[in-house]
This record gives structure tokens, sequence and C-alpha cells, in this order.
């Protein structure tokens, strides 16, 4: 195990947390993850852990038939600049709450999208090969979230 | 106001949430130990299933006792329907058969696939633990060529199993098709065309 067990569950949850915004589901499907890759024999590597952790997302939300991960390939492609403009001065907005609501208000493919550029620091390279979509989709889907998140976030300040 | 830049925020916010610390000793202490801590439900559900496959057998040897292999094809073929229909919750995902093999240890007999399944395009899907004729089974769902789901029930041919005629039924709007194979007893429900 490369990386701290405790430090690799940690980011594991974040990342599950990503994908559900629910604390209980987060916890729900890291220990999922975590039996898959016990019962398979398979890597305690950071990239493993998160591909489980998305297969289950997916798995589970496909038995509940609820719809998630629109296709977005249709969309028009952006270049690597595209975003770089969206981290913009905002009002702290987190202590009130009102950042974890914006979050809760975006796609779920936009939510992972934006936790895995901004708090794991992974390239659209990167991103483009767990969520196995292309490049320009998830530079767009970046975009995307970050123009909605200001937008909703102006909206919450305003009211 | 204060501000911040919002790619902070979003950081700042992520790194507030985190499992509990007893999630965390937990998940650390199976895998460590490589093996998931036997957990009250999880004894009570095995204990459940055990006792399952008995009264199952009890009864449906009791109710099938005498009958002919053709009869006892169309019972299994309508339990296979049954349970196609039932759409229960899958227990192991995989992505073929040499990895459903590794997965469902508690079977008393190797899982195969059936040439119907390679020949027909089918793609697995995943499995579960189910009784046929009274009998521990493998259910394992299929998506066909035409991506409707169908499900394949593996079984060893024990006591009346044994004598399962070979034959293809109709049943609840479904075709089930009953067969021996590789010494197992398969039966395959599936959309009629």
């Amino acid at each position: 195990m490369p990386e701290s067990i405790d430090a690799l569950l940690e980011r594991g949850y974040r990342y599950a947390f990503s994908l559900s915004h629910d604390a209980v589901d987060a916890e729900d499907l890291l220990q999922d993850a975590c039996l898959s890759i016990l019962a398979s024999g398979g890597s305690w590597e950071q990239a493993y852990v998160f591909t489980t952790i998305r297969n289950r997302f997916i798995d589970r939300y496909r038995r509940n038939r609820k719809i998630l991960f629109l296709s977005l390939d249709h969309e028009g492609e952006r270049s690597e600049g595209d975003h770089a403009d969206l981290n913009w001065d905002a009002p702290d907005v987190l202590q009130n709450g009102q950042l974890g609501r914006a979050l809760g208000s975006l796609r779920t493919e936009e939510r992972e999208a934006l936790f895995l550029a901004v708090v794991e620091g992974f390239t659209a390279e990167e991103i483009a090969m767990l969520t196995a979509r292309p490049r320009g989709t998830i530079l767009s889907l970046l975009y995307r979230a970050k123009a909605k998140l200001r937008d909703l976030l102006r909206k919450q300040v305003l009211s | 106001m204060n501000t911040k830049k919002i790619d902070d925020q979003i950081r700042d916010y992520y790194a507030s949430q985190g499992p509990a610390p007893h999630s965390v000793a937990r998940l650390r202490q199976m895998i460590r130990s490589g093996a998931p801590l036997p957990s009250r439900r999880r004894i009570w559900i095995a204990s459940a299933a055990a006792l399952a496959v008995a009264l199952t057998t009890i009864i449906w040897t009791a109710a099938n006792r005498g009958e002919s292999p053709q009869q006892i094809a169309a019972a299994v073929a309508h339990q296979a329907a049954i349970g196609h229909n039932d759409k229960q919750e899958l227990e192991f995902h995989v992505r073929d058969c040499a990895e459903l093999q590794e997965q469902m240890k508690s079977l008393d007999f190797t899982l195969v696939e059936p040439a119907m399944v390679k020949e027909m395009g089918m793609r697995i899907v995943g499995a579960r633990y189910a009784t046929l004729a009274g009998k521990m089974a493998a259910q394992i769902l299929y998506i066909d060529s035409h991506g409707l789901p169908c499900t394949l029930y593996e079984v060893r041919p024990a006591d009346q199993l044994a004598r399962v005629a070979t034959g293809e039924y109709q049943v609840d709007g479904l075709r089930v098709s009953v067969w021996k194979e590789r010494g197992l007893v398969m039966v395959l429900a599936r959309p009629m065309a």
C-alpha cells in the first residue's frame, strides 16, 4: 500500500462524497468499494480505489433507476485555457453553507470533474481516463461547472 | 465582505468533509486483515440463506416426487421465469465469467459459460446466489445483443435435477430453455423475440 491507508480512505470518501453529495451514501460507497477490492484481490492504489468507487456508484444508481451521467459527448469541446479565468474571487460562501448547496445543485458529472480538478489536482487528461470521456468533453464540463457555480452563488448572495 | 478564490473555497469545503473516525478504523482493520469483518447482518444473511435452501429442498422434493423429466424441466423453467421477472439485486458485478468464478466461492460447483451464451453474443453483467429446485444455484444476468436482460441459472444436477429433460418453454412472456452442459443444469430465461 503506497499511500497511508487512512489518507487513502479519506480521499476515497471525499471522492465518493463528490459523486453522491451525501455523507451516508459516501460512507456506504467507500465500504462497498473496499469490499469489492478485497473480494477481487485488487490494488490499493488511489487510481484503482477511485475507479472502484465510481463503478459502485454507477451500479448503485443504475439499480435504483436514477438517471445520472447524462451524455455530454455532443457538446462542443473547449480548450485548456477556457476555464482558466474561472477561479474568481468570491465572497466567502463556505461558512454559511451556500457553497455546499451550490455544489449540490450541480449535476453529478459536473461536481465530480470539479472535485477531481480542483481538489485532487487531476489534469483533464487524467479525469478523461478515469471517467472514460474525451478530454475535450472534460474541459467543457469543467468550464460549465464553474460557470454554473458562479451563477448559483451570485443568485444566493443576492437573495 | 471577505473574498476568497473559489478554488480555495472548494478545497476547504471538501477538506471539511470526512468519514467518521470509527468507520475509517473499521475499514482499516478490514483491509489489513485482508477479509471483510463478519458483521451480525452478514451472519444473519448466511444463516437465513442456508435455512432457505434447506426448506426449499424439502418442499421442492416433496412436491415433485415421482415427476417425469419433462415435468421437472417445466417446474424449473417456471421458477427461472419468476426469478428473471423478480429482478432481484445482484451481489456481484463482473466483466467476464472468469471473474465471476473467482467471486462466487460458496457454490458447490464451478461455473461455466455455456456455448449458447457465446453464440448469442450475450454480455455478462453480474450474478447472485439463488436456489433452483431446492439446490443452491448461480443466477447470472446477461445482456443480449439487443440490449435486453436475460437470466441464466446454473445448478448441479443433484437429486430430481439429475433426471431433468432438455426443453424449451414459454412462461410469463419469456422463452425459457432447459438443458445440461458440462455437467451442470442450465436454465436460460430470455425475452421472446
